[in-house]
């Protein structure tokens, strides 16, 4: 028989309902013979029915329910703003961070003629350092690993990488400035004048197509109004059917 | 053992019913939503009074927990019953606004002080004697801190195991028995002295017979 200090003990597992039932049996057999833990264990299950039955609690207003929805409405009406905004922020900071990185790397790595000649895209990857691992096991700093790894790794593999980027962008830059240049030249000449010249310009632009082999250099002065703003390459990689549209202005 | 099969006033609803319902108001179904206030509202706003014990700010911290919990229901995890989760989002916030008002009133808890009892058609018609020893047992439960009570409240009224305690409260199951079991004994201490003999003494369900 348990005594009530041991009863006592018990008796947070058992209103729980983590009580073994071996224990719980004993438990009952205790609570026959002694009244004070009989009082007590009823006392606990009177506030537990009062506290789990009694629903002594004001109730919501009737407007309760409309009043959640209608907040709830209004959220979601506010929500795809707030996206917009997220939005681009989520697609602009990556975009600044790469064109930040390639940036700096632009400008921090030696230019093409500072060092040897370059490799090849597929000689970059038989490149093996094992002074790398050697150099960072000495201790040494991380500025001086970092050297080691700029004169180990080779030489034209930032042109690789780079180059084509470069390249794009120095031909565009271009392009936007050739078209400056002739719109600023349009607007020395005045409506009249410039619609003069570029009919002009236009006409001999025709016969030097013709005539290949006459090529007859351009007969106004400044900048050449009939230069393409994009680069040379990229206008004759395109897929643009041009000498079919030359064709069909002719037959027109 | 005591087994406790809370019967709520609102009709719960099952575990399948409240996925369909969740999925739908994720989806932004404005009926799945408002099925869904209405089956926990009352439920929430007895947790939440009961902390709070003010009508006012209790309806604010339930609107505002149902606001959050339909705002974030893409984080909602099926694990876990709606319930609970609401519950969690309904007790932080009821903590957030202890922690107003005693900012705004320097330590007083007005939690602690016991107002009085609102009169139901129910009231009317029980008996004298249980009426008073029904307070006497609500003003003692009005004694204990929020988390005590909360505690308690999870567990005889919507029935929750410890574990569930612990996840809604956001608390080790070590720190929720505790509570539970702290929470017991002041109520025993508080009122063993009210009667004699309380194995004649079934408060609730004289009443309900």
């Amino acid at each position: 028989m348990i005594t009530c200090q041991h009863a006592r003990h018990l008796f947070d597992r058992y209103l729980d309902g983590e009580l073994p039932s071996s224990l719980q049996a004993e438990l009952h057999a205790h609570q026959l013979n002694c009244s004070d833990c009989q009082a007590e264990l009823a006392l606990a299950e009177a506030y537990g029915d009062v506290i789990a039955y009694d629903r002594c609690e004001p109730t919501l207003s009737a407007s309760f329910t409309d009043r959640v929805l209608l907040a709830y409405r209004a959220q979601q009406v506010v929500a795809p703003r707030r996206n917009w905004s997220r939005m681009l922020i989520s697609i602009a900071s990556p975009l600044a961070a790469a064109a930040s990185i390639a940036l700096a790397v632009f400008l921090i790595a030696p230019t093409a003629s500072e060092r040897p000649q370059g490799l090849l895209a597929g000689q970059i990857a038989q490149v093996s350092d094992p002074t790398i691992e050697i150099v960072g096991a000495s201790g040494k700093g991380r500025n001086e690993v970092k050297a080691a790894r700029m004169e180990q790794m080779p030489a034209g593999f930032v042109d690789v990488i780079l180059d084509p980027i470069v390249k794009q962008t120095r031909s565009t830059l271009d392009g936007t400035k050739r078209s400056l240049e002739q719109l600023e030249s349009l607007i020395g000449l005045g409506f009249a004048g410039a619609n003069d010249t570029l009919a002009a310009g236009w006409r001999d632009l025709q016969s030097d197509r013709k005539s290949p082999s006459g090529s007859s250099s351009p007969k106004i002065s400044g900048p050449d109004l009939f230069a393409p703003s994009l680069p040379q390459e990229a206008a004759i990689d395109s897929d643009l059917p041009f000498d079919e549209f030359d064709d069909t202005i002719e037959a027109l | 053992m005591i087994t406790r099969r809370v019967e709520s006033a609102t009709p719960r609803l099952t575990r399948r019913m409240e996925k369909r319902l969740v999925a739908q108001a994720r989806n932004g179904d404005q009926e799945a939503a408002r099925i869904l206030v209405d089956a926990h509202k009352d439920r929430l706003f007895a947790f939440v009074w009961r902390i709070l014990r003010d009508h006012h700010e209790s309806e604010e911290v339930c609107q505002e927990a149902f606001l959050r919990a339909f705002s974030s229901l893409d984080s909602f995890s099926a694990e876990y019953r709606f319930s609970t989760w609401l519950f969690t989002i309904g007790y932080r916030l009821c903590l957030n606004q202890i922690r107003r008002r005693k900012s705004l009133t320097g330590e007083v808890d007005f939690t602690g002080i016991s107002s009085d009892e609102p009169d139901t058609v129910d009231r009317v018609a029980e008996s004298e004697a249980a009426r008073r020893l029904k307070n006497q047992i609500w003003r003692a439960v009005d004694e204990l801190s929020a988390p005590q009570r909360a505690a308690i409240m999870l567990f005889y009224r919507e029935g929750m195991s410890c574990e569930t305690i612990a996840q809604t409260l956001g608390i080790p199951m070590a720190t929720a028995k505790s509570h539970l079991h702290r929470a017991r004994g002041r109520l025993r201490d508080l009122l063993s002295g009210l009667v004699n003999d309380w194995t004649s003494v079934r408060p609730f369900r004289e009443t309900a017979s």
